[in-house]
């Protein structure tokens, strides 16, 4: 088969499939696949592909199929609808557009269509590489193509399955069920009581913003206040007092460590045309933020960004067991399977917060998309080993 | 911090355009010289030196901003460039990476950073260092690319690149992507609990991921054919760009978590 019979072939096949599809959005419910009919459409496939293989792999529908001009064919749509997602917020709306699934591309009719077309071009091409002779550009090869599809296959699958659950935990009070993304109370295997919540904040930062327009300032320079004198921009700044938990009443300053403090600094500003003695600090849910404007410029202490914070929890298991451990972002807490994520706190409140939120998922395929995204590493080093001397064909010079 | 940086910027700038004007000169008189050598890696011995002592004064992995992954970039492509030369022996490979560096530092030199030493506790993570490097190095494989390409496409200009030749270069920058790409998944799994959410920054991953894909696939189809390798190497880094720079400012961009980069 000549290249450009089967582009052609394709640009019918898959635009008619492709209109097709966006009637069946048009009139359809979200397709939903869960466990276990998506597992037999993963069996079937292979069962398919592979007798298809077996079967008619000296026919001219199996060349077609597994063509490496069908591959270009769908990559090139693929990428299509990823622009298409690259440019268009992914919101739901009422508007045409989301009729017609282009607001929620990832789980309409025309994308799935196209995954499972590109499926299946992997597969069919797996198997006929599979029974190649093994030297080292095929393992290479199938080392990409094997996890790509495994990846491919369960990564789309396991958005079905997915488990996803936020639980809110107070502290001393267990708590054994999470609420999914319609609000709705999930029972779990295991509960967890929230024995304390720990807040480290970054210190504050001293910063010259400048004013954009009315609801835009934008950062121009800033610096620690560790040290007493400081540099910003024209303004040479001299910090006299810090007061750690403060609360303005009025312009007195009091020290109290209550929630709605903030941190604060009594400074001198020198600019080349004027001296100016300020109080500067942030907002918190109390008090509003001090701060000193200059021109078109304004000085003040940003709000101190967390540095760490840390869930104390006590799990109890079905089979009774009772344990202490600690959830932090980044370390998430794993229950035969389940995984808890420290996903939020209560801003207000801070290092004050008795509360703190978690995410809690499972996810039955990820370990096969492990072994897919594993096989994917080490099908991108080997590609790297693919690569020919090089540097010997080069003109003019 | 900054001032640092500006004189070191000055000095790297001023040997890679010498570099340049040098390999053009020994071009045209059939000359070699090693004082090109000696140049480019005094050069790259002082990037290297700020950005340890960047690393050190900052207190945490310089590669949180995008000043920072200019830093790197700049480093990266000129490094690149001159293992290419140093194992190609074509000296003319360092044309395209210091022309490259050179943007790139300027580009650094117009956003002044604000070296805030923050690092929310999303980014404090093993996978934080190798996810972004690997990132880095590929753009910077794929930056030359670029280059050549565009060298190839200009009539004017004599230097040009076999496609053999980017056909390996991209092979190589893909691997990385890859690397980058699947890095990020397993970082995102520890982080938020999801390996792929399709934020719009995943998705321009993918998409920058998918086009170099399509390259090799058409290389792989059409061996022979070299009409569309320049520009279809051109059109994908545009995409890259978007990509790493231009997702903010897209209409999707407030739905982004990768947002600590501003």
């Amino acid at each position: 088969m000549q290249p450009k019979e089967i582009y052609q072939k394709n640009i019918l096949l898959i635009a008619g499939g492709i209109i097709l599809c966006f009637l069946f959005e048009f009139l359809l419910p979200s397709p939903n696949f869960i466990f276990p009919y998506n597992l037999w459409i993963v069996i079937f496939l292979f069962v398919f592909s592979f007798s298809f293989y077996i079967l008619l792999r000296n026919k001219k529908i199996f060349v077609f199929l597994s063509s490496v001009h069908t591959s270009i064919s769908i990559l090139t749509i693929y990428l299509f609808f990823l622009l298409i997602m690259g440019f268009l917020p992914q919101n739901d709306n009422n508007s045409l557009i989301s009729k017609f699934g282009l607001t929620h591309i990832v789980v309409s009719y025309p994308f799935v269509f196209i995954s499972l077309y590109l499926i299946l071009n992997l597969l069919l091409v797996i198997w006929k590489r599979l029974f190649f002779p093994m030297n080292f550009k095929n393992v290479a090869f199938l080392f990409n193509h094997i996890g790509i599809l495994i990846v491919l296959i369960f990564g789309s699958i396991a958005g079905f399955d997915l488990i996803k659950l936020d639980m809110y935990a107070e502290k001393n009070k267990p708590v054994w069920y999470g609420f999914d993304d319609r609000r709705k109370i999930k029972e779990l295997p295991f509960a967890i009581e929230l024995k304390d919540f720990k807040i480290e904040f970054y210190k504050p930062n001293i910063q010259l913003l400048k004013i954009e327009n009315e609801n835009k300032l934008k950062l121009i320079k800033q610096a620690s206040i560790d040290k007493n004198n400081i540099e910003l921009g024209n303004a040479k700044i001299k910090i006299l007092k810090k007061v750690n938990y403060a609360w303005f009443f009025e312009d007195s300053v009091f020290s109290s460590y209550t929630p709605g403090y903030t941190k604060a600094i009594y400074a001198e500003i020198v600019t080349p045309t004027e001296k100016i003695n300020t109080w500067l600090s942030y907002g918190t849910i109390a008090q509003k933020s001090r701060f000193v404007r200059l021109g078109n410029y304004v000085i003040t202490l940003s709000e101190p960004q967390p540095k760490k914070y840390v869930s104390y929890v006590k799990v109890y298991t079905k089979d009774e067991k009772v344990y202490e451990d600690s959830i932090l972002v980044n370390h998430p807490l794993d229950i035969y399977g389940w995984k808890i994520y420290q996903k939020d706190y209560d801003h207000d409140l801070g290092e004050f917060s008795n509360v703190s939120i978690f995410e809690v998922n499972y996810d039955r395929w990820l370990s096969v998309i492990y072994f897919g995204i594993y096989m994917m590493v080490i099908g991108a080093v080997l590609l790297m080993f693919t690569v020919n001397k090089g540097g010997k064909n080069v003109n003019n010079l | 911090m900054l001032t640092i940086y500006n004189f070191i910027s000055a000095f790297v700038i001023a040997i890679f355009s010498f570099n340049i004007f040098k390999i053009i000169y020994n071009y045209r008189k059939n000359k070699k010289s090693f004082v090109i050598d000696i140049l480019q890696v005094l050069a790259l011995l002082l990037m290297l030196g700020f950005i340890v002592y960047y690393w050190l004064s900052i207190e945490r992995e310089p590669l949180r901003t995008l000043w920072e992954t200019r830093l790197w970039y700049a480093f990266f492509t000129a490094s690149i460039a001159y293992l290419f030369k140093l194992h190609w022996k074509m000296d003319y490979m360092l044309i395209y990476g210091n022309i490259i560096t050179i943007i790139f530092i300027l580009v650094n030199l117009l956003h002044p950073e604000t070296f805030s030493k923050e690092l929310m506790p999303a980014l404090q993570s093993y996978w934080f260092v190798p996810h972004v490097i690997v990132y880095i190095f590929s753009y910077a494989m794929f930056g030359i690319v670029t280059m050549m390409a565009l060298f190839n496409e200009i009539k004017k200009i004599k230097f040009k690149t076999s496609i053999q030749d980017l056909d390996d270069m991209v092979k190589i920058g893909l691997g990385f992507l890859t690397l980058g790409l699947v890095f990020g998944a397993l970082w995102a799994k520890k982080a938020w609990g999801n390996y792929w959410t399709w934020d719009p920054k995943e998705v321009w991953a993918l998409i920058t991921w998918i086009i170099y894909l399509l390259y090799i696939h058409y290389r792989f189809g059409f061996i022979s054919e070299e009409k569309y390798v320049n520009k279809i190497l051109i059109i994908s880094f545009v995409l890259l760009l978007v990509c790493w720079f231009g997702v903010n400012y897209l209409p999707v961009a407030n739905q982004s978590v990768h947002t600590y980069t501003n």
